[in-house]
């Protein structure tokens, strides 16, 4: 319990520095694709101890990035509808390899929603690794994406390296999904991406404050979302998103009532 | 002298479609330069190549940093940022990745606002301004950039009357003070009224010169295809289709 | 010759196919809609909301197939709501849905004995504990769906295609877009028991996408998507007959496989055209 405490706090840097731009840039789709798309890759990588969940979701997760970018280049099939087959796909090939010797070495529950004791050392190190890389990628790389994401044309002349920030952006929203999926699940670890820096969105005026809001929001909702999943004897992941989900919602109700900030929202 | 912007035999394609063809020209420092055409003619085409943003055959000579406005509708909406954060963002290329902005920096950046009559809008949300004044506010941002070229893409449509006159005010500051200035439209009258040159464009250049030069019967034709009427013997252009005003318009000396 | 009428000998898979091939046809044509409208994260998200009405309405008492009812209407109206607000686009409010939902529709379950131990169900579908009223159910969304298509059919394509012509000709748009969610959730509703809401997308968008390359005009592509939906189902079940696999997870890998070889083949003759 520690230690999934511990990684969930480390988790909530990258997930709210990344959450932030999968929010400004709508790319929610795109993480929820990923997070799923990891399912099969851990089953893989818990069958063959060889390979090990981790660098099984990895392999999973390129993949999937791959696939998507691809294919969505073709005009005739858009509008994420190749995200959404490649992920039920990979969904399909993950049930499909549940049987056997597969379906013994995993824990289905505890892949799809994460748990709360078989988080390791090594799980709660590579969270760290990640949040550092975060920390950095995302500081150096703050202003491109402002810029790239606020205004492309004018971004790309002004020597923004587009293609750059983008592939950058969707290489951490990987990277971040892959080291958060012991604690919380592929089903539900894109929630914890959206959900914190939606939040933070309502409550803050300009793009760069989001970034710590989102960090501490998220921190919070898993504080307090594992601590609920032990007393309750539920799974993490759906009991942290339930909460992230009841907070947006308070926070949209108060934003309502109370538009006293001067945001932009008609 | 030699010319700010010299353009020698620039051809631009994306993939079978061939958006410009063989355009010749040369800027000199300090001129007022309108780019016309139709739409599709490939004015947008010839800022980006102009911008180092598109693959070109041909060759480009152009002094750099370029300024550049682009049009206003390729903004995000909704995006959480203040005039004053999108001025600054003029800064950024000149800063480096571990460098932020001072407050030098900060300062230079409420004086644009300042002179494009925002100053009082630094802490607005972008999104809350109207379409002239954002377009100021990105006016301010180019600004930023300090650079001696400047690039504007449509920057007059669908502007109010003193977003217009601020920004064609800026503009001829900058070429006052020895700065090059290139920007598309589709307003001929306007165009005819403050530019000092005009090229018109489609596909290929059409012509190039003073508004003496262009705005004959058979430029116009050659480059807007059939929209030409001829008045009392004088030819008058009928406004562009996607503005739904089929009022011909009347050139300046026509009376 | 006895593999293929093999499976006609259970009861089981007699219901299991007539399940999928009843699904794979609606889920098909209506998927063309989906895939059209770039709908593709509503119904993945309706597909997740879907569980927490169903919680819900176990837990209440009530019909389950209300329950699926209302928690679609409720995504689609939560969403329609907060993408309203310029802060957030269409992608971010289902974002934010899908997880709230689905975590909350996954927290009652676990907290519900009983019900904890059938969620691989829940979310594989269990194709071959197809039961009569499941059958019924599936049949009668058929009907409606295919007498919808005959009634207004032509309209709910153009309110597709080209929204403000459809505006201008006097169409109640709002209406119109109604009905076809309504379809999509009927839709959504019957293949949830087939394969189960994590698979759920795949039935909608596979055989449409598979469909969209082969075909150039509107209606032989509804007609395509269908059959190939219902191709899918019956192939699935056969491979699941002779394996150890899930119905569900077979019927979608077999909507992926055409689907990639559907892509693969159209990418080989655009080769060899330009090569000669």
């Amino acid at each position: 319990m520690q230690r999934a405490l511990l990684a969930g706090l480390v988790l909530s840097v990258p997930l709210g520095l990344v959450g932030t731009w999968v929010v400004l840039r709508a790319l929610a789709f795109f993480s929820h694709a990923v997070g799923v798309g990891t399912f099969p890759g851990v089953v893989v990588g818990l069958g063959v101890p060889a390979i090990g969940p981790f660098l099984g979701a990895a392999a999973a997760a390129a993949a999937l990035t791959a696939t998507v970018v691809g294919l969505e280049r073709d005009e005739r099939v858009r509008g994420g509808a190749v995200t959404g087959l490649a992920l039920s796909a990979a969904m399909a090939v993950g049930a499909v390899l549940l049987t056997g010797a597969f379906a013994v070495a995993t824990p289905v529950e505890a892949v799809l929603f994460g748990s709360l004791l078989a988080i390791t050392e090594a799980d709660v190190g590579r969270a760290v690794a990640v949040a550092v890389l975060a920390l950095v990628a995302l500081g150096i790389g703050a202003r491109r994406l402002l810029t790239v994401t606020f205004d492309r044309h004018w971004a790309a002349p002004a020597g923004a390296r587009v293609v750059l920030v983008d592939l950058g952006l969707l290489g951490s929203i990987s990277a971040t999904t892959v080291v958060a999926l012991p604690v919380v699940g592929s089903l539900l670890v894109s929630g914890l991406l959206v959900l914190p820096a939606a939040t933070a969105r309502v409550l803050c005026r300009g793009a760069f404050a989001m970034l710590p809001a989102a960090c501490a929001i998220c921190a919070a909702e898993i504080g307090i979302g594992l601590a609920l999943a032990r007393e309750l004897d539920a799974p993490p992941g759906a009991v942290i998103c339930a909460g992230a989900g009841a907070t947006f919602a308070v926070v949209m109700l108060a934003d309502r009532l109370w538009p006293g900030r001067r945001g932009s929202r008609r | 002298m030699s010319a700010a912007i010299t353009v020698d035999g620039l051809g631009v394609s994306f993939g079978a479609r061939t958006a410009l063809e063989d355009v010749t020209f040369a800027v000199p420092a300090g001129a007022f330069v309108g780019v016309l055409g139709p739409n599709g003619a490939g004015k947008t085409t010839l800022l980006r190549a102009l911008l180092g943003d598109v693959a070109h055959s041909g060759r480009l000579d152009v002094e750099r940093p370029v300024a550049y406005v682009p049009q206003l509708s390729h903004t995000q909406d909704a995006f959480p940022i203040d005039a004053l954060g999108v001025v600054l963002m003029g800064t950024y290329p000149r800063l480096g990745w571990w460098r932020r902005p001072s407050r030098t920096d900060r300062e230079g950046a409420r004086a644009l606002l300042d002179r494009v009559g925002l100053a009082d809008r630094a802490r607005t949300p972008f999104d809350e301004l109207s379409g002239g004044q954002r377009q100021r506010v990105l006016l301010a941002r180019a600004l930023a950039q300090q650079g001696r070229v400047m690039l504007l893409d449509e920057p007059l449509s669908g502007a109010d009357a003193r977003s217009r006159e601020l920004v064609l005010d800026v503009i001829a500051e900058q070429c006052r003070r020895g700065g090059t200035v290139l920007m598309t439209t589709h307003d001929l009258a306007e165009a005819a009224r403050v530019c000092d040159r005009m090229l018109v464009l489609n596909r290929a250049l059409v012509a190039e010169g003073s508004t003496e030069d262009i705005f004959t019967e058979d430029v116009l034709r050659r480059a807007y295809g059939g929209d030409v009427l001829v008045l009392d013997g004088r030819p008058a252009l009928i406004d562009d289709p996607h503005h739904h005003d089929r009022s011909p318009e009347r050139l300046p000396w026509s009376g | 010759m006895e593999w293929l009428t093999d499976p006609w000998t259970s009861e089981i898979m007699r219901r299991a196919f007539a399940e999928a091939i009843v699904m794979g046809a609606v889920a098909g044509a209506l998927g063309c809609f989906v895939l059209v409208r770039g709908l593709g994260f509503l119904g993945e998200s309706v597909a997740h909301t879907l569980i927490l009405g169903v919680v819900i309405a176990f837990l209440l008492g009530g019909p389950v197939a209300l329950g699926a009812v209302g928690a679609a209407a409720g995504t689609v109206a939560l969403s329609s709501l907060l993408a309203a607000d310029r802060r957030f686009s269409v992608d971010v409010s289902m974002g934010v849905l899908l997880p709230s939902c689905f975590g909350l529709g996954v927290t009652l379950i676990a907290l519900t004995d009983g019900y904890r131990a059938r969620l691989e169900d829940t979310l594989f579908g269990a194709i071959l504990g197809v039961t009569d009223l499941d059958l019924a159910l599936a049949a009668a969304v058929a009907l409606v769906a295919a007498a919808t298509l005959l009634l207004a059919g032509k309209e709910l394509a153009l309110v597709s295609f080209d929204r403000p012509m459809a505006q201008a000709m006097g169409y109640r748009v709002g209406l119109l877009d109604l009905l076809l969610f309504a379809l999509v959730t009927l839709a959504a509703v019957v293949a949830l028991r087939a394969v189960g809401n994590v698979l759920l997308t795949a039935m909608l968008l596979g055989p449409a996408l598979s469909a969209r390359l082969l075909t150039r005009t509107w209606w032989p592509m509804v007609a395509t998507a269908a059959a190939l939906g219902t191709l899918a189902g019956v192939l699935g079940l056969y491979w699941s007959w002779s394996s150890a696999v899930g119905g569900g997870a077979a019927i979608v890998l077999v909507v992926a496989t055409m689907f990639v070889l559907v892509a693969a083949g159209r990418a080989a003759v655009a080769v060899t055209r330009v090569a000669r």
